[in-house]
């Protein structure tokens, strides 16, 4: 099978190379290499947009630039509230990575997304997040006793939470992006060449800016939840 | 595809901090800065314009203060000048009237020293005429005649 030997391999993530640390071996994937390039576009960015600040006779790059922050904290700390505005800066970087890594496909990149580990990773940051964030608003007392809230009996489900939030954040993120690259690279193969383009507008621009914000915007419920 | 590999996840948790790092520091802290600036600049010109307002405030205040003043200036000046110059026409007359009293005076004083002249010069000459008739008398008449016709003769010579 043509097909599925190509989707295979398209799905698969190899090392791209390895790092010889005396006798530990570190592999580094593809995802991490592209996850490099999302870094290496994103960075650069933000340097070159907020370099040559001013407080008046602000430039089109400035206004630009303030635009972007507006936006992004905007909606990351309506979602987040009041008391939890700190952790804005990390979910709007956040939610540019994963945005960026879901369209970055369609300029031939694998998207890091794709790979099951990078999501993963996201979920577990974000549950430390979450955790964390309770633990530091509440002190260790009152946030182990909010696991017997409302009722005591609901205290394994609220322990199971813990595991099945960041469980269910990374499944998904990755089950979304990959779900639209098999449809994607099926439709391809079955009706070339307009209706892909079409079907990837959805595919591959919106859903993946769309997970990108259900990620952020569900991280951030349950950081809202965690510090009330 | 569906492996879990230490590392990788290991690689993505250390790229996102490092992510996470520089946006805040490059992106997130540079902007919010700018604009605590900005805000704080807006601040400084409002406070600026709030100390010129009230600096006019009380420009306005001294003024009209001062032009109370003025008026009240002015009536006070009025008053004292018309003091002065009542005192001054007070003097005035009452040295126009010690003058026309001592002209009083000495006219008065003139007067008498001429009606006494007068009068002693008028009594010489009536001592004179007595003289006079008594000679003519007694150098025509005696005994009571003599006294008639003196009497007679004082009596014209008064007359005349």
């Amino acid at each position: 099978m043509n097909l599925a030997e190509e989707l295979i391999e398209e799905l698969n993530c190899e090392a791209v190379f390895t790092l010889h640390l005396g006798s530990i071996e570190i592999p580094v994937m593809e995802s991490v290499v592209v996850t490099w390039i999302v870094m290496g576009i994103l960075i650069p960015l933000a340097i070159f947009l907020t370099t040559g600040l001013r407080t008046q006779n602000i430039s089109k790059k400035q206004a630009c630039a303030e635009f972007i922050y507006e936006k992004l904290t905007g909606i990351v700390g309506g979602m987040l509230g009041e008391e939890a505005k700190q952790y804005t800066g990390y979910l709007s970087t956040v939610l540019l990575y994963i945005g960026l890594s879901n369209i970055i496909g369609l300029i031939g990149f694998k998207s890091p997304t794709k790979d099951l580990n990078v999501t993963l990773a996201l979920a577990l940051m974000s549950i430390i997040l979450v955790e964390g964030a309770g633990i530091y608003q509440h002190g260790v007392r009152k946030w182990l006793h909010n696991f017997t809230e409302p009722v005591a009996i609901v205290t394994p489900f609220n322990i199971l939470d813990v595991f099945t939030r960041p469980l269910s954040l990374c499944m998904r993120l990755f089950g979304n992006v990959l779900g639209a690259f098999v449809i994607m690279e099926l439709l391809k193969i079955v009706c070339p060449p307009v209706i892909p383009a079409v079907f990837s507008l959805y595919f591959d621009l919106f859903d993946g800016l769309l997970q990108a914000y259900v990620f952020v915007f569900l991280t951030s419920l349950y950081i809202k939840e965690a510090v009330e | 595809m569906i492996n879990v590999s230490f590392w990788n996840i290991l690689w993505t948790v250390v790229n996102l901090l490092i992510l996470c790092v520089a946006f805040k520091h490059f992106f997130f802290k540079r902007i919010d800065n700018i604009i605590v600036k900005r805000q704080e600049e807006a601040k400084e010109i409002y406070d600026k314009a709030e100390e010129k307002n009230r600096q006019a405030d009380e420009y306005v205040k001294q003024y009209e203060d001062k032009l109370a003043n003025v008026e009240s200036e002015k009536k006070q000046i009025i008053l004292e000048a018309r003091k002065t110059a009542d005192g001054q026409y007070q003097k005035i007359i009452a040295e126009a009237q010690e003058d026309a009293k001592t002209i009083h005076e000495t006219a008065v004083a003139e007067a008498t020293i001429e009606k006494n002249k007068i009068i002693s010069s008028a009594k010489k000459e009536i001592a004179d005429m007595v003289v006079e008739a008594t000679a003519k008398v007694i150098g025509s008449r005696t005994g009571a005649d003599i006294d008639s016709q003196l009497f007679d003769d004082f009596i014209d010579k008064a007359g005349e």
